[in-house]
């Protein structure tokens, strides 16, 4: 399975990254550690004439206190000290995504910006093409829910549902500008456009909010193999403690694998195993579409938060 | 268009002649016939394209020849020194590790880079560490069994 013809640009610098982009326009991707994005093209699932890559950049590779480059891969990210101590969520989702190889490629925007995935687009292009395409692939319908015309790709990516419930925030730059936001406003909840991102813009930092003493957290995973596949459900749990603003403290929950976008959910401190679970179910509207049967991954998103919540709390009390 | 460049591999500085698209995989086995680099799934999901880049374990079928640049690739060619096979080779053939045989320079190559970092691991830790590797005939265990010796040995 050969890539597509394409042109690849190597600048040094952020700056020169983004005035290629600009010059080359929408035809034109931005390629990191390239296991989502030189896969998607093999199968004809992403198209790019142009590919800008950002490997040689140096500034994205740095982790300066709390920010943490685009560019930084995921095993330079686990063997961040006091990583696992401070941000635990964090650190075990970097470490259960896909496998070795692919952590020691992958970088920490390249996975929070994978595209959806679903079994009707993600596919090789020519069992894509022997059937009606699906929406995401230009055709008139979504296959995995059909008769609708809006598509349900999900998206499945760890580290999302992590650095949500953590309360991380991204910085993204543009030629002549930057804007930060909040990690929920990358996501446009748009199965075909997963991302917010305008054309010309690339996640350069992801910014961690200042640890609190007693912040505890957590990450599941639920997927058929042990190593390598994505998320059919992923939950992450923070346990925020209480302060001057929110007296009962918080749960803050990250999904991921259970809709188009990786969701927030909050829910007050005091909250019981059982409300968890009920919010989680409410909140998580996965269809047959990546794998496993989706009342299947609905149901083990409800049971691993409400498990991880005991395990997060006996923690707290020992 | 096509560009020349160089490659340091397996200690050597080799020249190819690469286009934008062609990947780190097909330089390697197509032309400087490094064929221990295998062809497998060609999208990142089997590891039989597995090399190390610089002492890392990397997808050759999802990297570009291009970016490698400067940096040192390791394929399962350059392990041995001169007749004498790595420690880690003799106990995949001690331990009846390979069948087919196609798996076998990845789950290797995995393997390196896990003893390189953690010289004595348990079964769990190697299970962790082969995981992105799939193999079709062994049942794993063998081949787990061989990384194990291997760390004992080195001890």
């Amino acid at each position: 399975m050969k890539l597509p013809t394409i042109n690849l640009h190597q600048p040094t610098t952020l700056a020169e990254a983004l005035n290629l982009s600009n010059t080359l326009g929408p035809g034109s991707r931005f390629l990191a550690g390239g296991t989502d994005l030189l896969a998607r093209l093999k199968r004809g699932a992403a198209k790019a004439a142009e590919l800008i890559s950002l490997v040689h950049i140096p500034e994205l590779r740095q982790i300066r206190g709390l920010t943490i480059g685009g560019g930084v891969n995921l095993y330079s990210l686990l063997e961040v000290t006091d990583l696992h101590r401070q941000f635990r969520a964090l650190s075990q989702a970097a470490a259960v995504v896909a496998g070795p190889q692919v952590r020691n490629q992958g970088t920490l925007a390249g996975n929070l910006c994978q595209d959806t995935r679903c079994l009707f687009f993600d596919c090789s292009d020519g069992l894509a093409r022997a059937r009606p395409l699906c929406l995401k692939r230009g055709g008139e319908e979504c296959l995995a829910v059909p008769g609708s015309k809006k598509c349900f790709a999900a998206y499945q990516g760890d580290t999302a549902a992590a650095l949500l419930a953590l309360g991380a925030e991204v910085k993204i730059e543009h030629l002549g500008g930057s804007r930060r936001l909040a990690l929920a406003d990358l996501f446009s909840g748009y199965g075909d456009r997963p991302l917010s991102l305008a054309p010309g813009e690339v996640l350069t930092q992801i910014i961690l909010p200042q640890p609190q003493s007693e912040i505890r957290s957590g990450y599941r995973k639920y997927r058929l193999r042990g190593g390598i596949d994505f998320p059919l459900a992923g939950v992450a749990l923070n346990l925020v403690p209480p302060c001057s603003e929110t007296p009962q403290g918080e749960v803050r929950v990250g999904l991921t694998g259970l809709s188009s976008r990786p969701q927030l959910l909050n829910l007050g401190g005091k909250a019981s195993p059982d409300e968890l679970a009920e919010a989680v179910h409410r909140a998580a509207r996965p269809v047959d579409n990546v794998g496993g049967q989706a009342r299947h991954r609905r149901y083990m998103a409800c049971q691993m938060a409400r498990d991880l919540l005991e395990e997060l709390r006996n923690e707290a009390a020992d | 268009m096509k560009r020349l460049i160089e490659i340091k591999v397996n200690g050597e500085r080799r020249e190819a002649v690469v286009e934008p698209r062609t990947t780190l995989q097909e330089v390697l086995r197509d032309q400087l016939d490094l064929t221990g680099v295998k062809e497998g799934c060609q999208s990142g999901e089997c590891g039989a394209c597995t090399v190390l880049l610089e002492g890392r374990s990397v997808l050759s079928c999802l990297i570009l020849a291009l970016e490698v640049g400067e940096r040192p690739v390791t394929t399962i060619e350059g392990l041995a020194r001169g007749d004498a096979l790595h420690p880690l080779q003799e106990s995949f053939i001690e331990h009846g590790a390979v069948q087919c045989g196609y798996c076998t320079p990845g789950m290797i190559l995995s393997a390196k880079t896990l003893l390189d970092q953690n010289p004595h691991p348990g079964s769990g830790e190697i299970q962790k560490a082969l995981e992105g590797n799939l193999c079709r005939c062994t049942g794993y265990n063998k081949i787990i069994e061989a990384v194990l010796v291997c760390g004992e040995e080195q001890s």
